[in-house]
């Protein structure tokens, strides 16, 4: 199913095969890397939709060819066609998708959403790649008549690539709400990610089953059903887009079984291999028929199927354990489900986080307490009491003695305001989380604007974990960052809390060093809140905070 | 002079009263709760309220709320806050009406009971006086912009405006900082030039001038193109 050309050299065959393992292995790597424990911040298998949107680029991209050529084979040329017809050579598509799947699990790390451009990217340099091997292959081959390669259609190749990678680009624009979408909620799993290969899966079982769907139709077809089969093939592909969104798992599950399956079958069929290598003639050619090695050609085109056989069947076979066989497990009840054992997971963290910073906490106020107010309430104690003695025998001495004992409640009063502003600011219980937060804005050094729009009021214990989060980011920005500006956005949105702390200062903060912005990550875990921090050296840094609240 | 006070603890109630008292002043009423305070300002017209900002019922801003609405009916009736904090809001919406006859205090200020009668003359009589706490706020926010028109003042002129902006008068900040009245009225003059404020003699609008300037801050302004 490779766009091997089995009518000459069949170099171009053994690159793709290449490409593709050194995909799977980035992809094997990259799933190692991320069995280390996962922090709670995000969800290790969520797949963006800017994932999807490059898959459907490149899959657009990769069937551009194949629309090219049924043009061109109701064009009324002729020529002639060679094919070994189970090892179907015009999958250019399913290559292009299989590949483009596993580059794109790769790049899916779970810390961060991928950047904008890294798909589309991915894709042009992935269609690219496909591109030129075919058409070189077939430019060397001098059948490049027979198989449509004029200066035309390989201007329209090369420019639908960076037009396919804008129209990805595009579609990776955040949404609305400023939310990166995901593949079926938040509790995609880390092997729901697999599911990216069902298209690829998809596109070579029908090429394998004789639907014309997605490679060239076949010589002498009616432009009218050769463009027809090329909507229909890319409606199809859609509709299982669509559907391993909806259902990552099962599409997981399905990709797999297809990969053993396919790959099986690719490798049993290269013993036979010899026997199936085919001329057709379509039109009338003005040629004559290619004089091949049929012995040589076939041999090879055996040995790469054989290759690309045991690559796809490697590949399911490593992914059914973490696919299918999870699963089945799961359904028998042998096994947990992989979501609830992370949720229980997650909240164990969370909940041994909460309960240890809130007796942190209380070991802070208590040692406040003792060192400060309640020192100088003894103090005052015993200078009323010598005081009291004093009175009539020395009434100067006494009369210093009590103004020392008012000085010194003042003191005590100061220290207990800056206390309870520590453990719950006053403007927080009077007028809520906005207001509270305009009056920090107010309070500090540097010009900050403040855009807020919240409900009147949220739960309070969210209300101060918000509070503390954003002035524990805001007191990094005043202290590390030598911010000229600060500005603050708090956005409630469908039962949703987005707040955004953005500084001009020079950038660098990282939530793993120090112990800052961590404690704000594990302070808003606790409600299930995230923590996204984006702050290159140079600045600016944008720290964004996502709470879900009712 | 007639004065309300609503304060919900009844130590610190009954300390304000008799402090009051002895200096002279007749409580009309004494109340722990926001809706008490209501009836009381609007029952007795007093010349001044002493009121806490958080009262019963929601023991939030209760007091200050109470205090805004009388002030609303009664326009001008002076009102003088009580709190353990100070927040620049609370002082920005006690000031907008710019009618003057307002105060803003950190409840331990009561303790130097010769200037907080003081204040409570200032303000029965239309003043303004806010706690240093919330000057040194203000100018600490609108010195920010580094290079506004604070950064001209002398370190006196700037002592002289902290001074005017907590309310004190010309004799008030002579006394404080040591030198003649003459020398702190040529200073007021300077200070005005400098921030571009119409000049003023009345030192109930100078502090009025003065507190609007510092609270129309840059700090709602756009963060400055820095990079």
């Amino acid at each position: 199913m490779w766009p091997f050309p089995v009518d000459g050299a069949p170099w171009p065959g053994g690159v793709l095969v290449a490409l593709t393992a050194v995909c799977a292995v980035l992809a094997f790597r990259a799933e190692q890397a991320r069995d280390r424990p996962v922090r709670t911040g995000r969800p290790a298998g969520r797949i963006g939709w800017p994932v999807v949107a490059g898959l459907v680029g490149t899959a657009a991209y990769g069937s551009v060819p194949a629309l090219l050529l049924a043009l061109h084979n109701t064009a009324g040329t002729g020529g002639y066609i060679v094919t070994v017809p189970d090892l179907q050579p015009d999958g250019l598509l399913a290559a292009a998708l299989l590949m483009a799947g596993l580059l794109a699990t790769t790049l899916l790390p779970s810390a961060r959403v991928p950047g904008r451009w890294v798909l589309p990217l991915v894709a042009a340099v992935t269609g690219e790649l496909l591109e030129w091997t075919y058409w070189l292959t077939h430019a060397l081959t001098r059948s490049a008549v027979s198989y449509g390669l004029t200066p035309l259609n390989v201007l329209v190749g090369c420019v639908s690539i960076p037009v396919l990678a804008v129209l990805a680009g595009a579609a990776l624009r955040r949404p609305a709400n400023g939310r990166p979408g995901r593949l079926a909620g938040a509790d995609a799993l880390r092997s729901a990610r697999w599911a990216l290969l069902l298209p690829a899966v998809m596109v070579m079982t029908g090429d394998l089953l004789g639907l014309d769907l997605w490679r060239s139709a076949s010589p002498g077809t009616g432009i009218g059903p050769a463009v027809t089969s090329y909507l229909v093939g890319l409606a199809l592909l859609a509709a299982v887009v669509a559907g391993l969104v909806r259902w990552p798992r099962a599409a997981a599950d399905l990709a797999a079984l297809g990969l053993v399956g396919i790959g099986a079958y690719d490798v049993a069929q290269s013993g036979f291999g010899q026997h199936l290598l085919e001329v057709r003639k379509f039109g009338s050619p003005g040629m004559p028929a290619p004089s091949l090695d049929f012995e040589m050609v076939a041999h090879h085109a055996s040995v790469l199927g054989g290759i690309q056989g045991a690559v796809l069947l490697a590949l399911g076979l490593w992914l059914l354990p973490r696919t299918v066989l999870a699963d089945a497990g799961r359904l028998l009840g042998r096994g947990p489900d992989p979501a609830l054992a992370r949720r229980v997971r997650e909240l164990t963290e969370t909940r041994a986080d909460a309960v240890s910073s809130a007796a942190a906490e209380l070991r802070r106020i208590e040692r406040d307490l003792h060192d400060g107010a309640q020192g100088r309430l003894v103090t005052i104690g015993m200078n009323l009491r010598v005081a009291e003695e004093m009175i009539h025998s020395d009434p100067h001495e006494a009369a210093a003695l009590v103004v020392e004992a008012r000085v010194a409640s003042a003191a005590a009063l100061e220290e207990l305001r800056g206390l309870i502003r520590g453990m719950h600011p006053p403007m927080l219980a009077d007028r809520g989380l906005g207001e509270a937060v305009r009056a920090l804005a107010l309070d500090l050094p540097l010009p900050c604007e403040t855009e807020i729009d919240l409900p009147e009021r949220l739960a309070a214990p969210l209300e101060s974990a918000c509070y503390f989060a954003v002035a524990e980011v805001v007191t990094n920005a005043v202290r590390h960052a030598s911010a000229h500006g600060l500005q603050i956005r708090m956005v409630w949105t469908a039962g949703l809390l987005r707040i955004e702390v953005v500084d001009d200062g020079v950038g660098g903060a990282d939530p793993a060093r120090g112990t800052g912005l961590a404690g704000v990550e594990r302070r808003l875990a606790a409600f299930d809140g995230i923590l996204a921090v984006s702050s290159p050296p140079g600045g600016p840094t944008i720290v964004v905070m996502e709470v879900p609240c009712a | 002079m007639r004065v309300v006070v609503a304060e919900d603890l009844f130590l610190l109630r009954e300390g304000l009263v008799r402090l009051l008292k002895a200096r002279g002043f007749e409580i009309v009423a004494a109340t722990d709760s926001a809706p008490g305070l209501l009836d009381a300002l609007l029952g007795f017209r007093p010349d001044l309220a002493i009121v806490d900002i958080r009262l019963p019922p929601t023991h939030t801003d209760d007091g200050l709320r109470a205090a805004l609405t009388a002030r609303e009916r009664i326009p001008g009736l002076p009102i003088l806050l009580l709190s353990q904090y100070v927040e620049q809001i609370y002082a920005q919406e006690l000031l907008a009406d710019r009618a003057g006859g307002v105060g803003y205090l950190l409840k331990h200020r009561v303790f130097s009971d010769d200037q907080f009668v003081d204040v409570i003359r200032t303000v029965a009589a239309g003043g303004t006086v806010m706690d240093p706490e919330v000057v040194t706020k203000l100018l600490g926010r609108r010195s920010r912009g580094a290079r506004g028109p604070l950064s001209r003042l002398t370190e006196r002129e700037r002592q002289v405006l902290e001074l005017m902006a907590e309310g004190r008068s010309n004799s008030a900040i002579a006394n404080r900082l040591f030198i003649s009245e003459k020398a702190v009225s040529k200073h007021s003059t300077s200070i005005f030039t400098k921030l571009e404020l119409a000049p003023s003699d009345d030192d109930n609008r100078r502090v009025l001038a003065v507190l609007t300037y510092l609270m129309s801050a840059p700090g709602e302004g756009r963060i400055p193109p820095s990079q």
